[in-house]
């Protein structure tokens, strides 16, 4: 049975009436009717019915995409191959008549123009323009895909060798702290033997001054320290620089999900459902502007066939969509995600790193150093005369108390303000801004 | 004019008109195709003029088929003046239509005029020259006068109209004649001689042609492609090494690309970047841009969607429209750095690079400077190249149309010239009625051909083409939804064309150029070409 089977009724219909009126004629007394005139019309409608029948069948062919589709190529396909039908239709229907006058030749002219017509409202039928027009979409989403995973594989590469370098300068940090708890630890015993060795010369010569040996170990305690300050600086100085570079790592991505937002705003299950319905409504509506009942209801149903053919690609998109965006959830769409922000900032690597450098008690290790080397004068004086060991004492007790004041000024803010430089600033920047970076979201 | 030895009446009664009848048409009449020397219509009758009504009574009952015989200006005249009473000497009142305006025009009607000259020969005129002496010219005076007459009847009506007719041709005949013309006023002087040479004399004047002043501006699209480029060329050449001196003070050398992670000394820098062609410019994520340079010595993008590159676009634009269609895509820049980073795949890789801003442009073969630096920018040579006037295309006039397919053929612009053709076919069928191919779709090789013959002329024998004027609407097919046909209005539009001759502009007719352009709309919409037709 053909599918298309309204319009070739209207069309007997109309040789029939051309006979009947011709029989009319001649009752009345005109010329007779040739009736194997009207056979052969009606045998050149029904040659023409199945070209027809053929002709919009085979348009729905123009509805599959091949792989390089686009949205122009794909409507040129259809407009341009059912204006040819619609030429080919007009010819044909003239040429039936080619050897009959009126009024066989006025109703296949109106014939003609009908069918024309008819397909030039079909050639207008944008369905095959939003097929070719995801195929594009399709090829899109295939593109970005690779690209954006080799894109994240390169931001992480680019952020691990910044974080190497980033993790060079810890490595040195808890070195530099290690050595300094270290060198405080030794402070007390060497200053213990340097009023040691003060106290040989005392027990030998009458009045020998106790400083030349405990000066050098009061100068490697302040060294210690400030040699510690400076070195925190200028690490916190050079890291802050990488960070820069992290940042600008950090921007890049932000780029490509705000590009990648920019497109799927645009791009996406409910814009191509959108434009699916508009394409749909607009064959409808081209059906509808055929001339005829029966040509409107025969182009009806090819709008319905062919809305029922693009309903396939339509579904093939918003699985493609959903795979992309969940593929891509918490780095290029969607929220950043927690691991995505720990990938890029490792917080918990730099945390653990500060637990290290607490656990060496730096603070506490200088503190108890002072302490010890308040305890250096607690030294047997036995072979001194009173009036040496009182000397003595005063002596080591002066320049004890004046390290130990040294010991204890130190301003262990700058502790903090290393932590708060090199780690809690600017990861935390890096953090925020990674989480506000913006992307689309379903 | 009285009876006597040189002249003698006849018994039929004339108006000295020829006459076309018209029944094809509305309105219906008699088209005036020729003026006898002799006629009192001379002094108010025009040749084109179309005659609807003698003495204020129409002349229907004459205009059908059959029945035109008897009509003004037609063999059976006679018959007609007769039947309205009319005798020699009487003036009559022709109702007349002169482009499309009435106006009435009053002629005395003569008996037939018999001349003879001194020797009692039968003359052209009152005193010669003899119908059968030749003065020593080709053929006798009565066969010229005849040809004469048809030639210019031919030329005062339908000549510059018919495809046949060579306007330069008929001009060669005009002053062949003029032997002829000299020895009548000289040796026959009077009134037909004075006849001759005036309608010699219009007539020459028409097939020599409308003069027009072309200057520099007009002419200026026939050094497309050549002598524009060419200066085009030599200004760009210029003007490319002094926008680097210009700029030295900021450049910094392109390769190797300043890394995105240490590019603090290169932002706000200008490089000169190598040429690059449509295969560097790429799209990432919907967005489009140029990559220059390589993996190895780093990337600089441009990105397509910022202001300075849309100014470039649209100066390459009115470049191709002034100077050259087909400049090449290929393009040089010179670019500030911006402290734009951005990762981008280049060949199937991501690439990161600093974005650029085109500061200036060299595209084609170092063909087209453009400079981003004046406001607003404009290519080198822009200044010392006339412009053309630019057209402003209103699809709702004809003329529009017709002007800016001239202009399209000028600049060379096929697309718009491809535009302007209608994509539906009106035809008349078999019994003559007028049918509509709705889904006709026009061969494309037509397109083709017909496109390089029109770009041939322009470059050739067409100096100028323009509209000369344009015929009354007329609907040619009424609105049937229920057959799914349109309003169908047609309208005719003549150009034309110029040529040099002599070192003169003059508009000229030949067989190679279209001078009646047929356009048409459906329901009120955009005019269009229906046929499609060389220049």
């Amino acid at each position: 049975m053909a599918d298309y089977e309204k319009r070739p009724p209207e069309l007997s219909r109309e040789v029939a009436l051309l006979q009947e009126r011709a029989l009319e004629e001649e009752r009345r007394g005109g010329p007779p009717a040739v009736l194997a005139t009207y056979v052969r019309l009606q045998a050149g409608v029904a040659t023409y019915v199945e070209w027809r029948e053929k002709a919009l069948c085979g348009g729905l062919a123009w509805l599959t995409p091949d792989s390089s589709a686009t949205a122009q190529s794909q409507q040129e396909r259809w407009t341009n191959g059912f204006n040819q039908a619609g030429n080919e239709a007009f010819r044909m229907l003239n040429d039936q008549v080619s050897r009959d006058d009126d009024p066989i030749e006025f109703t296949f002219e109106l014939l003609a123009m009908q069918e024309s017509a008819s397909y030039a409202a079909i050639a207008g039928m944008p369905l095959a323009g939003f097929v070719g027009r995801v195929r594009e979409h399709l090829r899109d989403f295939e593109k970005f895909r690779k690209d954006l995973d080799d894109r994240w594989k390169e931001i992480i590469g680019q952020d691990e060798r910044i974080d190497g370098q980033i993790a060079g300068f810890r490595v040195q940090l808890l070195e530099m702290f290690k050595k300094a708890v270290a060198d405080a630890r030794g402070w007390a015993p060497k200053m213990e033997s340097a009023v040691g060795t003060a106290l040989l010369g005392w027990e030998k010569e009458e009045e020998p001054s106790p400083d030349p040996s405990l000066a050098p170990v009061a100068k490697t305690a302040f060294d210690t320290v400030h040699v510690l300050q400076q070195s925190l600086d200028e690490i916190t100085r050079a890291a802050l620089g990488l960070y820069a570079n992290e940042q600008t790592i950090h921007t890049m991505f932000g780029s490509s999900r705000e590009r990648l937002k920019e497109y799927l705003d645009k791009v996406n299950k409910k814009t191509v459902a959108s434009a699916w319905s508009e394409a749909c409504n607009a064959a409808r509506d081209a059906a509808n502007r055929c001339p005829k009942d029966g040509q409107k209801e025969d182009a009806r149903k090819l709008a319905e066939q062919a809305i029922k053919a693009s309903e396939s690609i339509v579904a093939e998109f918003n699985d493609v969509f959903e795979d992309f965006y969940d593929h891509f959830e918490g780095t290029f769409t969607g929220k950043v995600s927690d691991e995505t922000v720990e990938l890029l900032v490792e917080q918990e690597f730099f945390n653990q790193f500060w637990k290290d450098i607490q656990s060496l008690n730096l603070p506490g290790e200088f503190q108890t150093a002072a302490d010890q080397i308040a305890k250096c004068d607690d030294i047997s004086l036995d072979r001194l005369t009173d009036e040496q060991r009182r000397r003595f004492k005063e002596i080591v007790r002066a320049r004890l108390s004046t390290l130990e004041e040294e010991i204890s000024k130190i301003d262990w803010s700058f502790f903090e303000r290393f932590k708060l430089q090199f780690i809690d600033v600017p990861r935390g920047l890096l953090m925020d801004k990674i989480k506000r970076l913006v992307g689309y979201e379903e | 004019m009285s009876d006597d030895a040189t002249i003698r009446l006849g018994t039929d009664l004339r108006s000295g008109v020829t006459t076309d009848g018209e029944i094809d048409s509305e309105p219906r009449g008699f088209r005036v195709t020729w003026i006898d020397w002799d006629s009192d219509f001379r002094r108010h009758l025009r040749i084109n003029d179309l005659i609807v009504g003698v003495n204020g009574q129409s002349l229907a009952q004459f205009l059908q088929p059959g029945k035109m015989g008897k009509g003004v200006g037609q063999p059976g005249e006679p018959s007609y003046w007769a039947d309205i009473g009319a005798k020699h000497n009487d003036s009559v009142a022709l109702s007349v239509l002169r482009d499309s305006k009435p106006v009435t025009v009053e002629g005395r009607l003569h008996l037939e005029y018999f001349y003879y000259d001194a020797q009692g020969k039968t003359a052209m005129a009152r005193g010669g020259p003899q119908r059968l002496a030749n003065d020593g010219f080709d053929g006798a005076w009565s066969i010229w006068l005849e040809k004469f007459v048809f030639k210019l009847s031919v030329h005062f009506t339908t000549g510059w109209t018919q495809r046949s007719y060579n306007s330069r041709n008929e001009l060669e005949w005009y002053i062949e004649q003029k032997p002829r013309i000299d020895l009548l006023l000289e040796k026959y002087p009077g009134p037909f001689a004075d006849a001759m040479r005036d309608d010699w004399t219009k007539g020459m004047e028409l097939a020599r042609g409308k003069k027009a002043d072309l200057g520099p501006a007009e002419l200026e699209y026939r050094a497309l492609g050549a002598r524009r480029v060419e200066i085009a060329k030599a200004e760009a050449t210029k003007a490319w090494p002094a926008a680097l001196q210009a700029l030295s003070g900021q450049t910094m050398p392109a390769f190797p690309a300043p890394s995105a992670l240490d590019r603090a000394g290169a932002i706000g820098k200008v490089v000169e970047l190598p040429a690059i062609t449509m295969r560097s410019f790429l799209n990432d994520l919907g967005v489009s841009f140029a990559a220059i340079g390589s993996p190895s010595d780093g990337y600089y993008f441009v990105l397509l969607n910022q202001p300075a590159f849309r100014e470039l676009y649209v100066v390459e634009s009115r470049y191709r429209g002034q100077v050259n269609p087909r400049l090449d895509e290929r393009y040089r820049f010179i670019a500030r750095v911006l402290d734009d980073p951005q990762m981008f795949t280049v060949n199937n890789r991501p690439a990161m690079g600093l974005t650029v801003e085109p500061v200036a442009a060299m595209v084609g073969q170092d063909e087209a400077f453009i400079d981003l630096r004046t406001s607003p920018p404009r290519f080198a040579g822009e200044d010392v190249l006339s412009a053309f006037a630019s057209i402003v295309r209103d699809d709702s006039s004809p003329a529009s149309v017709i002007e800016a397919m001239i202009q399209a053929v000028k600049t060379g612009d096929d697309k718009t010239w491809t535009s302007l053709f209608a994509p539906w076919k009106v035809l008349s069928g078999k019994g003559g009625r007028t049918i509509i191919d709705p889904s006709y779709s026009a061969d494309t090789s037509r397109f083709m051909s017909d496109w390089e013959r029109s770009r041939r002329l322009i470059m050739g024998e067409v100096y100028d083409a323009r509209v000369e004027k344009v015929e009354k609407v007329r609907r040619v097919l009424e609105r049937s939804p229920e057959n799914g046909l349109p309003n169908v209005d047609q309208v005719v539009v003549w150009v034309d064309h110029y040529g040099l001759f002599d070192g003169e502009y003059r508009t000229f007719q030949n067989i190679n150029v279209r001078r009646e352009w047929v356009l048409q709309r459906l329901d009120e919409g955009p005019w269009r070409i229906t046929s499609i037709q060389s220049l």
